[in-house]
């Protein structure tokens, strides 16, 4: 993917402007959000820290909600400047398979259009002529960046060395091997209900999705949701571990 | 793939209209996950899903292949940009600078104007959302008149559509009448001040103009106007800049103050301290690093004896001290019994924490306590003036008076005055100087003519000293006085209430007589960089879209008026666009030259260079004030304690913030900020929350001396046990803003209202409002 967004939720102060502008060009219905903030605090008063997510689409390199979608109504963007996730709304079907499948809880159901699936679709009509996201050309500090992969990985990277030597122990680029969008975090990745790196969402995870494939499917359709799914490949990663160490 | 399965298993899925196809397909789903059912994967969605409305026959053959590969194609959402316009907004004072795309006459997006030193390309949340509210379908679209004499909340106005000429005559008499009776004391204007209003006020002759900022501000004022001699809205900062930010309650960033937000981000990123003293965490002191949960109201001490411990060791900035300041030695021995022992009692903050904070703040270069209204030193408690001079002493110590990466002074453009530009005929002499909120009685402040929003409601119900028989209200709305309730019930013993709005609020809701006027993008001017001008720099404004409704400009409301009660004289030869163009001519420009501009900007771009002189009788900064003591005020910032503390009936300090997606009480009908924020809820520590059986999402009941209110209850650690939290801008009473209405509470019915007498015994130089200086108790619903 040549583009992506890099989210600096250590810069992040939670204003929603990227939210409003978003809504704002691109119709939905009242509180259906291609993009929204949300809230985490971790620790107890008075050691506490309050930080804010941008929660979008992640634009996955292998989607959950890609595979899961029966009609196939979601498919990556081809071409030099693509690689974005996109939802096409004449095929979709609003099943809601996409909703249960994702790991980061992104898709919503429009029920004033025929609850059709609704994600962020990174202003990909722009970004494959090579322009910015709306969101990111909003962003009043600067904490959303829009540019070449490479060059946001390079800053993010820095960012995060810094961030480390003024005591951020926990500073990291998240989504680096698995994501089109981002986040730089300075807490655990669970505090902001992100899924473990690497794994879930790499192609080995999907190839070992495959072998479960009817449960997955089955289970998604069936509401049960992609995290049961995740659990036992969890155990089936767990498995494989300790059979090699052994 | 199973998926490829479903496909292949029905007919024509491509060709079919979309809503036989959804039906269609969910039928499908049943019949293929059988085996899923069957292994138990039942699920609501399925059993939800499975029904088809009706069988309908599928006309179409089925295809040959499985349509997997289907090509999509990428839409735009863009339309074609036809014009582009410059304006600024006017949601907020900051004024930040757009740049509006407009397409078919159809304003489409806004942007930040790069060349605005206040936006630097960039607008906030509000700014951004603006477009929803020039094109809100519940804007006031024609003049109106109430036909029905009740009056409140719930109560339809019965509103009739009238025409500009009876909306002016209406009023005119009405006004004139009161006038007659009452003398011109009895016609009041609740209106920030305006040129053309003001020059009516005075032809009048009333005393009574009462604008909102002793809510807001007037505490900082009143202590610049003393000490500094300069500075009627000391609100710029060079946070950026800052390498130790040391914050009383300043949360702007949180708030989303745009140049606030993205200097703050700055210096934090660059490697800046803060520390964040506050009884509630926000984002501000959470992204900046030390956040110390101080007690309310007990700012006072933590600085009083900062600046024991700042004189004591000998930290502060010496040059500076020497040459800009006066009344060291008077501060000195002032505050030598306020030890940092003294103050960790009062504050619940360990002394060496204390002192620690004192050292860092006078020994990191620049350091500075950032300011911006209702702070620490805003007008939350009753000694909250003294917090502000506190700011002003503290930030001089340490040489952050109009310097780099301090407190500045705005380099604003110095223009021609109205009465410059129109020397208007004779004013009467003031028919009596005595006003109905008693805001002449403070020596200092009185002069602006600000107004006291809290004592006004008790003075006009109890009819001392009189009351006012009429009024013209304009941008400011009920729910923004302390007890709204209240303020209703004084509002009914006016016999007419004029208002001029944009949209149908509470306000409105009450007028006999309602002036709809246009949107700010609607309008044309300039406006000046207030509250971040390192030079002078004017924003052009010009209408970005035709007016969409019937509305006419306040100046032209009130020239209207003018004319129709017969004062017609004093504008004579007035015009908008000839105020415009003289100002600016005295700058060097012209109207023309302005609207021509390729950046809509007017700019004298000037090195910055800090101020050595200031604007008092010594031409110093006055750390001991004689302004203050010649006025009978304490000419230090001694300790004086706020006002309430809990007690069994009222148990919590009550705490007030503002969210950064909504102005004021001003935005709750806009559908996109709501979308980001719909509604308040009463914040309380989670430990005080289970001590009170509350879990997150009970609807609990807040309760004051004043009011109740009732709303959901937000369960988090971020907050002293012994403080709740409302967000202000809620409990929307007006049907007619129909986004707006029912949505939460307002928190402001609460606050209780203060009599003159007690304004006056407080003893507060900026006769602050005291919005926080009371407790409450809260219940589950």
């Amino acid at each position: 993917m040549k583009y992506a967004m890099l989210i600096d939720q250590t810069k992040c102060i939670g204003c929603g402007a990227c939210t409003v502008e978003c809504k704002g060009k691109y119709e939905a219905s009242f509180g259906v959000l291609r993009t929204e903030m949300k809230k985490y605090e971790s620790g107890s008063f008075p050691n506490v820290k309050l930080r804010y997510k941008k929660h979008a689409c992640m634009h996955c390199f292998v989607a959950a909600c890609e595979e899961i979608c029966p009609v196939d109504a979601i498919w990556h963007v081809e071409g030099e400047n693509g690689g974005m996730v996109e939802i096409d709304k004449e095929t979709c079907i609003g099943c809601g398979a996409c909703v249960t499948a994702c790991p980061f809880d992104v898709p919503v159901l429009d029920p004033e259009d025929d609850n059709n699936s609704e994600k962020c679709s990174f202003c990909a009509f722009r970004v494959v002529e090579g322009k910015s996201t709306y969101c990111a050309e909003a962003c009043p500090v600067g904490a959303i960046l829009f540019g070449e992969r490479e060059d946001l990985i390079a800053a993010g990277e820095s960012r995060v060395s810094d961030l480390q030597a003024a005591g951020h122990d926990k500073a990291h680029l998240y989504g680096k091997e698995d994501t089109g969008v981002l986040i730089l975090i300075d807490e655990d990745y669970d505090v902001y209900d992100l899924v473990a790196e690497g794994f879930t969402l790499s192609s080995i995870g999907w190839r070992a999705l495959g072998s479960y494939g009817s449960l997955a499917v089955a289970a998604a359709i069936g509401g049960i949701g992609y995290r049961v799914v995740k659990n036992r490949l969890e155990e089936i990663s767990r498995e494989k571990e300790e059979g090699t160490k052994a | 793939m199973i998926v490829q399965h479903f496909f292949a298993a029905g007919p024509g899925l491509q060709t079919v209209a979309k809503k036989d196809k959804w039906k269609f397909s969910r039928r499908s789903f049943l019949m293929a996950s059988g085996a899923a059912v069957a292994a138990g994967a039942a699920s609501n969605f399925l059993l939800a899903g499975c029904q088809p409305d009706v069988e309908e026959p599928v006309v179409d053959d089925p295809p040959d292949e499985p349509p997997v590969d289907v090509a999509f194609e990428l839409k735009s959402v863009e339309p074609e940009i036809t014009a582009t316009k410059f304006n600024f907004c006017g949601i907020c004072s900051a004024n930040c600078g757009m740049i509006v795309d407009v397409a078919d006459d159809k304003a489409w997006r806004i942007r930040g104007n790069p060349a605005c030193q206040v936006a630097e390309g960039h607008l906030c949340v509000k700014g951004y959302s603006a477009l929803k509210d020039l094109y809100d379908p519940d804007r006031l679209k024609h003049p109106m008149k109430r036909t029905n004499p009740e009056k409140g909340p719930g109560v339809d106005p019965g509103w009739v559509k009238i025409d500009w000429d009876e909306a002016f005559e209406l009023t005119a008499e009405a006004f004139n009448q009161a006038i007659e009776e009452g003398g011109p004391q009895a016609l009041g204007f609740f209106s920030r001040g305006h040129d053309w209003m003001n020059r009516l006020r005075d032809a009048i002759g009333t005393p009574n103009h009462i604008q909102h900022h002793s809510t807001c501000f007037t505490t900082y004022t009143a202590v610049w106007r003393a000490a500094v001699g300069t500075g009627n809205r000391p609100f710029m900062l060079d946070v950026g800049r800052a390498k130790y930010l040391l914050s009383f309650g300043w949360d702007q960033p949180s708030k989303a103050k745009n140049m606030s937000a993205r200097e703050y981000v700055k210096a934090v990123s660059n490697g800046a301290k803060v520390v964040y003293v506050d009884p509630r965490l926000t984002i501000t002191g959470s992204l900046g690093g030390e956040w110390i949960p101080i007690k309310p109201g007990t700012d006072l001490a933590f600085m009083l004896a900062m600046i024991r411990t700042i004189i004591n060791e000998e930290l502060y900035d010496q040059d500076f001290v020497d040459n800009n300041t006066t009344g060291l030695e008077q501060l000195r021995d002032a505050v030598q019994d306020y030890t940092p022992e003294w103050a960790s009692e009062i504050t619940e903050v360990p002394a060496e924490t204390i002192e620690r904070v004192a050292r860092e703040f006078a020994t990191t270069k620049p350091a500075l306590i950032p300011n911006h209204k209702r702070d620490a030193g805003g007008p939350n408690y009753q000694n909250s003036w003294r917090v502000a001079f506190c700011t002003v002493i503290l930030n001089s110590l340490v040489g952050a008076m109009d310097r780099e990466g301090g407190q500045i002074i705005g380099r604003t453009a110095s223009m021609p005055g109205f009465n410059d530009v129109f020397p208007p005929p004779d004013f009467p002499e003031l028919a009596t100087t005595e006003r109905v909120d008693g805001f002449e009685k403070h020596p200092i402040i009185g002069p602006t003519r600000r107004g006291d929003f809290s004592t006004f409601p008790e003075a006009q119900l109890a009819g001392e000293p009189y009351r006012l028989k009429a009024a013209l209200f304009r941008k400011h709305n009920v729910l923004a006085f302390p007890n709204a309730p209240r303020f209703v019930e004084a509002l009914k013993t006016m016999d007419f209430v004029a208002v001029v709005d944009v949209w149908p609020s509470e306000m409105v809701q009450m007028a006999d007589v309602v002036f709809p006027e246009p949107y700010y993008l609607e309008t044309s001017g300039f406006g000046d960089r207030v509250y971040h001008a390192f030079y002078p720099q004017l924003a052009l404004r010009e209408p970005v879209v035709d007016p969409l409704y019937d509305t006419r400009g306040y100046g032209g409301v009130i020239t209207g008026l003018a004319n129709a009660m017969g004062y017609g004289e004093y504008f004579e030869g007035v015009s908008g666009g000839t105020f415009n163009d003289e100002r600016l001519k005295a700058l060097g420009s012209s109207w023309e030259e302005l609207q021509n501009s390729e950046n809509g900007m007017w700019s004298d771009e000037k090195p910055f260079q800090g101020r050595e002189e200031w604007g008092t009788e010594s031409g110093k900064i006055e750390l001991y004030s004689p302004v203050l003591e010649n006025n009978n005020y304490d000419p230090l910032p001694y300790w004086e304690p706020k006002k309430a503390e809990p007690t069994d009936e009222y148990p919590f300090y009550m705490i007030i913030s503002r969210p950064p997606m909504h102005k004021m009480s001003q935005t709750q009908n806009n559908e996109l900020m709501m979308q980001a924020q719909g509604t308040n809820k009463l914040i309380i520590n989670a430990e005080a929350a289970a001590n009170l059986g509350i879990e997150d999402g009970d609807e609990v009941v807040v309760e004051s001396q004043a009011n109740q209110v009732t709303l959901q209850a937000e369960v988090i650690q971020g907050i002293r046990p012994d403080c709740v939290c409302v967000e202000h801008g809620f409990g929307h009473w007006s049907r007619e803003l129909t986004v707006a209405f029912n949505q939460g509470a307002n928190e402001g019915d609460l606050i209780p209202t203060l009599t003159v007498e007690e304004m006056v015994n407080s003893k507060c130089p900026g006769a602050g409002s005291q919005m926080q200086d009371f407790c409450v108790n809260v219940y589950k619903a």
